[in-house]
């Protein structure tokens, strides 16, 4: 982007305060006439207009600033792409005329497109994308909102801030109604005011019984199947020994075979009498964590009841949902202590069998003598009432790792979990505006009364903005409504909320701003845009308080600016921009393979994710300069990351700064195994991935998007060939060559990496063992020896990744793509940032000081 | 989950029996002799070239059923393969779907880097939809964009160009077919207007902001409008349909959760009952590739698979033809026996297209593309090699008219397909 803006800034001075699309063009060089006159002009002149084609100096100007051009250019793009053209009885361009004109045309047709989608600066008003939307009810109502019904946001290209890319799709209106209306109900029970209750419950009565209960049948009807065997008949009955089938009588057998060893273990094991074991396989993969409703008391006779199942049932009480705390005292058993390492549980909720969603990891480092307590924060809804610990929670892990290890005995267990409390629910703090709706509706209220509550929530509701009289009658004539239809008051008030949550007043960030092609935004508006630019949510009252005094500008403006850059809401900041602009997504995308990368689980991704999100929060917190994501001494990590680096003497789960040592790989974006998992499949490394990545993210020079229909290199159909070789191919054709011999080299230079960014130095293909070779040459570069060397390249580079960061974060912030108009604005911010050190936070800092952020247009 | 499908796969796909004409499975309106419907799937990322196009040249009603639809030889008389067609402006090698059935330019207004226009789907919804419960259905599957169909919520784009969601899950679709409904009739109405109230409310603040906007926020607020609109045309179809209880299910309720194969599967089961109830004429899917190779246990993802070259991408790709063409097959046998309220065969009085916009990798110019059904009309059991470039819309367009949906031009069509029409 930044070549184009540049050759763009030149030509389009007269397009300036233009307010829709610009006017200008991007010139194609006068040289390439010559490819033209050569390759094409022959059979596409005036006399000779073949297809209707005519590409001579007098009819084809060499310029595209039309949607009809630009069709017109990337026709002829597609024809040598696709080897249309030149036809092949005609004279052909060598591999190299035909690559260097392919390179330059398809990096035009780039800065064509951008100019021509280029929306002048406009800024199209936002519905609230999911993250906003969440978080703005949870804010405004105080209890958490299940969005998973609502239609994904795709936003697709650009950022999910971005107003014109975010779709309403047509029941989408009815889907918001919904989920307010369950949101406004829960937001409106009453508030426990008694203490949180808090039950214990021992482990070893969680689960003990039902183990116990499972090892007797499998004994029982493994006893049954050796009865079985020990018939004499030809082909025994198999109904005679209580089975169905000579199958069920082979399933037991083989479950006898092979389970009951593992359970005798676990009944036996010291430690299950005063606690309870985790274990990979069986008896139990997880300790399960019910949290039923019960309507009526019930009797506890029945076995297998945890101490919190027992005082719920016999009291016939339901959890309310609502926050809880759940805490737990684990600790190492001794085989683990003894083996040394380091080891790790999850919790997590079950909505179904098989099915786990993780809250959060621990790591466990006491041993079971000492023991130490995790903690972690969940709601409780409708439909989560399971929660669950477990060791590991990839299934097919256990299955094909565990089953026959150790003389049948199973893998052993590691965590041993001596007891667990919920604490809650918690109280929660109701927001002003619904409690006063709250008193209003109780009292049972005059007309006045109720359209003064529903204003008031609506104006907090609306950050700030009056709703309009009309609309409020009409919410009242709803609760009339459904007052007449026997609703209690609190009761019919839900709707009218509901449909006010409903509305674009509350859904979309609107800055009205009627005939005028641009104005100032209203200090409301502009404590609006900054929060939801740091916190993904409505303004707080400390903000709003100072937009209502008018007092939202220089220091005290920065100051916001800095207090909302140190709460832990800015984390929604750094994780929503960071994921998008360095496509996290892809992240997700794969399985890793379990065979090859037992440890690479859900779990070490999602630390992956973090280090990168708060990499970068750490540069802001502690104002340390953006070369470190280029290249840097130290690494922000947790325990369970710092394993995989192969980094000592880091404990805990949480994310801190830890000092490398001289000369590591890590340090910086591509050393970080998220980005390199990201360049693979899961199983494999993929260069051109990670090459394409680095140019795009590290070095802003993003290369065009791969070209359509390319024909396939069809002689290579049944050959089997190494990475190296199908990269060397890449480079001899010239509709590949012209972006591969940029990518390839730096992909081959990150070959130490393994699919989940471990550093090796040999690698596996068709069962044999390569040494990795790393070495090769920046096109029209330097050349480099190794990773650590092309990181130094990386590293001269910083203003490139600097500019590319700001463009990004620029229309980030601003809800569009930064266009041409926003060039002087990214060249100020980045001569700012440099002169403090590449700070980031300066960057954001000016970013919210523009023009460009504090105007509407 | 494993073993339901190995459960359902061995009860075998070939052998559905004809469901009898049940007056109780059928709730809504009558169709009548005209009547017409479509089916639109899309595949995401291609097939393999290699194994899934008849040979070259090879034309006509005599041509060797090639590899890749050898699941397919039981209804080769039922379908055609047309092959020879693209969209002109797509570009984007990740896109299978978002133009399919539209041929736009992404491009087409200046200062904007996406516009759509309406698909075909619409069309053929807007004439026929009033007589229906649903003027139309659009199914989807979670994370599409895996699959390779590019942005959009379905297959689907409304009138102005507007993505329209689809439901994900194939639960769902059963649960909006045919659903419980607790509710009496009288509670059902009381329930209908209090939405309308509602609308009416959010109408009165969204007309108040409207006011203030400046022209391109009211452009965007329009979408709003046109949502509310169309909650509302909802509303009046489920007040007209009131005394009118949703269609018994032809099946029982299926399990939640299914992933892949037997995911794709069960849909086909909902767009045979959703036609045979008559609950909508028109049905549009975006059909899963990465869950079915994740169900298929291949170990590689679906897009890695679409540039096969050679080796296991290859392999994969060529297993997942046959696993989609079983599934085809299954979904033909399906429409084939079951009739409609007037006694006909589905397949008889719906057209189906199959296809995607990407032939493999990112090669756009060359669609493959099936077109069963609606005998009557379309001459079927050919493969059909259209002059290279062909604008994939001249398909479109044939097979609306072929509907009796009399179109004059369609996206970027040039003309009508006439050797395929009977």
């Amino acid at each position: 982007m930044k070549h184009f803006l540049r050759s763009l800034l030149c030509l389009l001075a007269a397009a300036q305060g233009a307010a829709a699309a610009p006017e200008g063009s991007v010139v194609i060089d006068a040289k390439h006439r010559e490819f033209f006159e050569l390759y094409c002009v022959e059979c596409h002149n005036a006399k000779k207009t073949k297809g209707k084609v005519r590409l001579d100096e007098e009819a084809f100007p060499f310029q595209i600033d039309s949607l009809q051009s630009a069709d017109q250019w990337q026709k002829i793009l597609a024809a040598l792409n696709a080897q249309d053209m030149p036809p092949e009885d005609e004279l052909q361009p060598t591999a190299e005329e035909k690559a260097e004109f392919l390179g330059m045309l398809s990096g035009k047709m780039v800065e064509a497109r951008e100019l021509l989608t280029d929306s002048g600066g406009q800024i199209v008003m936002r519905r609230l994308n999911h993250r906003e939307y969440q978080n703005t009810m949870e804010h405004l109502l105080g209890v958490p909102v299940d969005v998973s019904t609502l239609p994904v946001d795709n936003a697709g290209e650009t950022f999910d801030t971005d107003g014109g890319a975010l779709f309403l799709s047509p029941d989408q209106i009815e889907q918001y109604l919904s989920v307010a209306k369950v949101a406004v109900s829960d937001a409106l029970k009453p508030v426990h005011e008694e203490e949180p209750m808090v039950i214990r419950s021992e482990a070893e009565t969680m689960s003990i019984d039902r183990i116990k209960k499972i090892h007797a049948d499998l004994i029982e009807a493994g006893q049954r199947a050796a009865q079985y065997d020990a018939d004499p008949a030809e082909v025994p009955d198999a109904t005679k020994y209580g089975f169905t089938d000579p199958r069920a009588v082979m399933i037991a057998r083989n479950r006898y075979a092979e389970r009951d060893a593992v359970f005798q273990n676990f009944l036996d094991h010291p430690l299950t009498k005063s606690g309870y074991l985790l274990s990979y396989w069986f008896p139990q993969r997880e300790l399960v964590l019910r949290m039923q409703r019960y309507q009526q008391p019930k009797s506890i006779a029945k076995k297998g009841l945890a101490d919190h199942e027992k005082t719920m049932k016999k009291a016939g009480k339901s959890y309310p949902k609502g926050r809880y705390k759940m805490r737990a005292r684990v600790g190492l058993t001794d085989e683990a202590q003894q083996q040394g390492g380091q080891y790790f549980m999850e919790f997590g909720a079950r909505r179904s069998v098989g099915e786990f969603l993780r809250i959060e990891s621990f790591e466990v480092s006491a041993p079971h003598q000492e023991g130490q307590i995790v903690e972690a924060e969940i709601y409780v809804s409708e439909q989560d009432r399971l929660f669950a610990f477990s060791e590991e929670t990839d299934k097919a892990r256990h299955d094909h790792m565990y089953r026959l290890k150790n003389d049948g005995k199973g893998a052993g267990h590691r965590i041993w979990i001596d007891w667990v409390e919920v604490e809650g629910p918690l109280k929660r703090n109701k927001s002003r505006a619904l409690q006063k709706m709250e008193k209003t509706v109780t009292k049972g209220a005059s007309k006045e009364d109720i359209l003064e509550g529903l204003r008031y929530f609506g104006q907090s509701a609306y950050r700030g903005q009056e709703p309009n009289s009309a609309f409020l009658e009409k919410l009242y004539t709803i609760y009339e409504v459904n007052r007449q239809s026997g609703l209690k008051p609190l009761e019919a008030i839900v709707e009218p909320m509901a449909v006010m949550l409903s509305t674009p007043s509350f859904l979309y960030l609107s800055e009205p701003s009627g005939e005028m092609a641009e104005k100032l935004l209203s200090q409301r508006e502009l404590a609006i845009r900054l929060s939801y630019l740091l916190t993904s949510s409505a303004p707080d009252a400390e903000l709003l308080g100072y937009s209502e005094m008018g007092e939202l500008r220089g220091d005290q403006l920065r100051k916001q600016v800095d207090r909302l850059l140190a709460s832990p809401e800015a984390d929604r900041f750094y994780e929503a921009f960071l994921y998008q602009w360095l496509d996290m997504e892809r992240l997700a995308f794969f399985q890793f393979d379990v065979k090859k990368y037992p440890k690479f689980n859900e779990n070490i991704k999602d630390a992956a994710a973090q280090e990168v999100y708060q990499t970068v929060r750490t540069l802001v917190d502690e104002n340390i300069g953006t070369e470190h994501l280029v290249k840097s001494d130290f690494v922000v990590v947790n325990a369970l990351l710092a394993d995989h680096y192969g980094l000592e003497g880091v404990r805990g789960d949480h994310f801190r700064k830890v000092k490398l040592p001289e000369g590591s790989v890590r340090g910086g974006l591509t050393g970080m195994a998220a980005i390199l998992a990201m360049g693979s499949d899961g199983i494999h490394t993929s260069p051109v991935e990670r090459g394409a990545w680095v140019l795009r993210k590290v070095l802003n020079d993003p290369p065009p998007p791969a070209p359509a229909n390319v024909p396939m290199l069809s002689r290579l159909k049944e050959k089997k060939l190494t990475k190296i070789e199908l990269l060397k191919l890449h480079q001899e054709e010239p509709q590949c060559a012209h972006c591969h011999k940029k990518m390839d080299p730096i992909g081959i230079g990150l070959e130490n990496f393994d699919a989940t960014g471990k550093w090796r130095t040999k690698k596996e293909l068709n069962k044999f063992r390569y040494k990795v070779k790393a070495a090769g040459k920046i096109h029209r570069g330097p050349e480099f020896k190794d990773y650590l060397e092309l990181r130094d390249y990386f590293s001269t580079k910083v203003d490139d990744f600097n500019l590319g960061l700001i463009e990004h974060l620029l229309g980030y912030s601003l809800g569009r793509k930064a266009g041409f108009a926003d060039q002087e604005l990214i060249e100020s911010l980045h001569k700012e940032m440099k002169k403090d050190g590449n700070s980031l936070r300066s960057v954001i800092h000016g970013i919210v000081a523009s023009e460009a952020f504090q105007t509407k247009k | 989950m494993r073993n339901y499908a190995r459960r359902q796969f061995l009860k075998g796909l070939g052998t559905t029996i004809a469901l009898p004409y049940l007056p109780s499975v059928l709730g809504d309106v009558g169709a009548n002799a005209a009547t017409q419907r479509m089916i639109f799937i899309a595949f995401g990322w291609g097939v393999t070239q290699e194994t899934w196009l008849p040979k070259r040249g090879d034309v006509g009603p005599n041509y060797q059923l090639p590899e890749g639809l050898a699941p397919l030889a039981r209804h080769k008389k039922d379908f055609s393969v047309i092959m020879g067609s693209q969209h002109q402006f797509n570009l984007e090698g990740h896109w299978g779907s978002t133009v399919f059935l539209t041929g736009a330019n992404r491009y087409a207004v200046p200062g904007k880097s996406f516009t759509n226009s309406v698909s075909a789907d619409q069309i053929a919804a807007q004439a026929w939809g009033k007589d229906n419960r649903y003027s139309s259905l659009q199914f989807d599957t979670e994370n599409a964009s895996e699959s390779g169909h590019g942005p959009g919520l379905s297959l689907s784009w409304n009138q102005s160009g507007k993505p329209m969601a689809g439901v994900q899950n194939p639960f769902d679709i059963y649960q909006k077919l045919f659903g419980n409904e607790e509710m009496s009739v009288e509670q059902r109405q009381r329930m209908i207007r209090k939405k309308g109230s509602s609308l009416d409310a959010i109408l009165s603040d969204a007309r108040q902001l409207q006011s203030k906007l400046n022209v391109s926020d009211k452009d965007k607020l329009d979408e709003y409008f046109e949502s509310v609109r169309e909650i509302e045309l909802q509303l009046a179809k489920e007040e007209a349909w009131l005394d009118r209880p949703k269609p018994k299910a032809p099946f029982d309720t299926p399990k939640d959760g299914l992933k892949g194969y037997e995911e794709i599967k069960l849909t086909y089961d909902l767009m045979v009952a959703a036609l045979q109830t008559n609950s909508t004429r028109v049905i549009t899917y975006r059909q899963p590739v990465e869950s079915l190779l994740q169900s298929m246990e291949v170990g590689i993802s679906s897009h890695n698979m679409s540039h096969y070259g050679g080796g296991i991408r290859r392999e994969v790709s060529e297993q997942r033809d046959q696993k989609q063409s079983e599934l085809l097959s299954y979904l033909l046998d399906k429409l084939k026996s079951t009739k409609d309220m007037d006694g006909r065969s589905l397949l008889e009085t719906t057209t189906l297209s199959y296809g995607s916009n990407i032939l493999h990798g990112h090669t756009l110019n060359n669609c493959p593309v099936i077109v069963a059904g609606n005998s009557k009309h379309l001459k079927l059991g050919e493969y059909v090699e259209l002059p290279s470039g062909t604008p994939l819309c001249n398909l479109w367009l044939t097979l609306l008219n072929a509907n009796g949906l009399d179109q004059k031009s369609f996206g970027d069509s040039e003309g009508m397909i006439d050797r395929i029409m009977v």
